[in-house]
């Protein structure tokens, strides 16, 4: 069972992933042994939570899918309220590598950062990056850096480390779709300090990405509207909502 | 025009026995059928009013009063669908504030009764321990 008075906990957002589930809990398991692992299992139809179980990792499922936002706040949420300082989130889908969380968690010591992400573009990778997903990634990168006041290389990046500071305003409001870019506004609003780091990245071990070809012009589009709604907007109207 | 205006006051009025029947069978909640009452029934008074219709044409510098009817059907009806977009939204965030408040409480759930679990062991393995002591 959890500790409540643990200061770090790996969270693990997972939506079907039967398939890599188990390796990423181990590795996780092998890389920070006594870190706790939770895995939010989003309405999964498959078998994820009880392999994650059984990988030795706490589960919590909720009741139908809620989306990557709306997991990934559960566990921000979990973790605010069992006074957890740092939470590193990794994709269940097996494409971070646990042993680049010691250097997420450094950079975050070194700078007072409240925000830490890998990104894949700062990093030698063994695997080819889609050209779309490059594409994607420079042109948000573009977009961004007047709004955010400082270059990021990899906005899409799901391998982050959060402080306490962040969990909070997290835990209140997050972004439910493609919620990485937007979150980086939401903190940027309220003064909040974050940078990159290299992380390498590995291809997916099972399963597939929710964000393809077909669905690419949506993602850009439904990003670039979060973006700019949050610029914009005033502080959410439904406070113990998951809005952002 | 006639015709136009005698299609619109019969799809009105279709409009509004649906509402009521829904309303009736509690399939629609009263304050959702609001909206729908409200845009029917200004619908219908315009199409049965020429005075009315007359004068939003003059208004609006439209001579064709069948456009100014179906205009103003359009504008209604896009209203009461960004309303309910509105309500769904609000409806979604609840409904996810829920799913998550319930998958939070199930893991703690689970956490006792493993923890009851344990405790029920524990004292079993004392019981045993205190009798094989007597």
């Amino acid at each position: 069972m959890i500790p409540s008075n643990g200061s770090l906990l790996i969270l693990v957002p997972a939506y079907n992933e039967e398939g890599s589930v188990e390796q990423v809990v181990r590795s996780l398991h092998k890389t920070l042994p006594g870190t706790p692992v939770l895995v939010v299992d989003d309405g999964s139809w498959d078998a994820t939570a009880n392999i994650a179980t059984q990988a030795g990792a706490e589960v919590l499922r909720l009741p139908h899918h809620l989306g990557l936002g709306g997991a990934v706040q559960t566990g921000y949420r979990f973790a605010f309220e069992h006074g957890f300082e740092r939470v590193v989130r990794v994709d269940g889908d097996g494409q971070h590598n646990a042993a680049d969380i010691a250097a997420l968690l450094a950079a975050m010591d070194e700078g007072d950062y409240d925000l830490v992400a890998g990104s894949r573009f700062l990093a030698a990778n063994d695997y080819p990056i889609e050209p779309l997903r490059r594409f994607g990634g420079l042109i948000f990168s573009w977009i961004l850096y007047p709004i955010l006041g400082q270059r990021i290389t990899d906005p899409t990046s799901g391998f982050i480390a959060v402080n306490r500071r962040a969990l909070e305003v997290f835990s209140r409001s997050f972004p439910l779709e493609y919620p990485e870019i937007e979150a980086l506004v939401v903190l940027k609003r309220k003064a909040f300090r974050f940078r990159e780091v290299p992380a390498r990245m590995f291809p997916r071990t099972a399963g597939r990405s929710t964000i393809n070809n077909s669905r690419a012009i949506y993602y850009m589009v439904r990003v670039l509207l979060g973006v700019f709604v949050n610029i914009i907007k005033f502080e959410p109207r439904f406070h113990g909502g998951a809005r952002s | 025009m006639e015709r136009i205006r005698v299609a619109v006051i019969v799809f009105a009025v279709l409009l509004l026995l649906q509402i009521i029947l829904a309303v009736r069978r509690e399939h629609i909640r009263v304050e959702y059928s609001m909206a729908w009452f409200g845009a029917t029934a200004l619908l219908l008074a315009l199409s049965l009013s020429q005075t009315a219709l007359d004068w939003l044409s003059r208004v609006l510098g439209v001579n064709d009063a069948a456009f100014i009817l179906l205009f103003v059907a359009g504008i209604l009806f896009l209203f009461t669908f960004f309303r309910f977009s509105v309500q769904v939204s609000e409806l979604k965030d609840h409904n996810i504030v829920l799913s998550q408040k319930v998958g939070l409480l199930e893991w703690e759930i689970k956490r006792q009764a493993a923890e009851i679990e344990q405790m029920k062991t524990q004292a079993r393995e004392g019981n045993q321990e205190s009798a094989k002591g007597a």
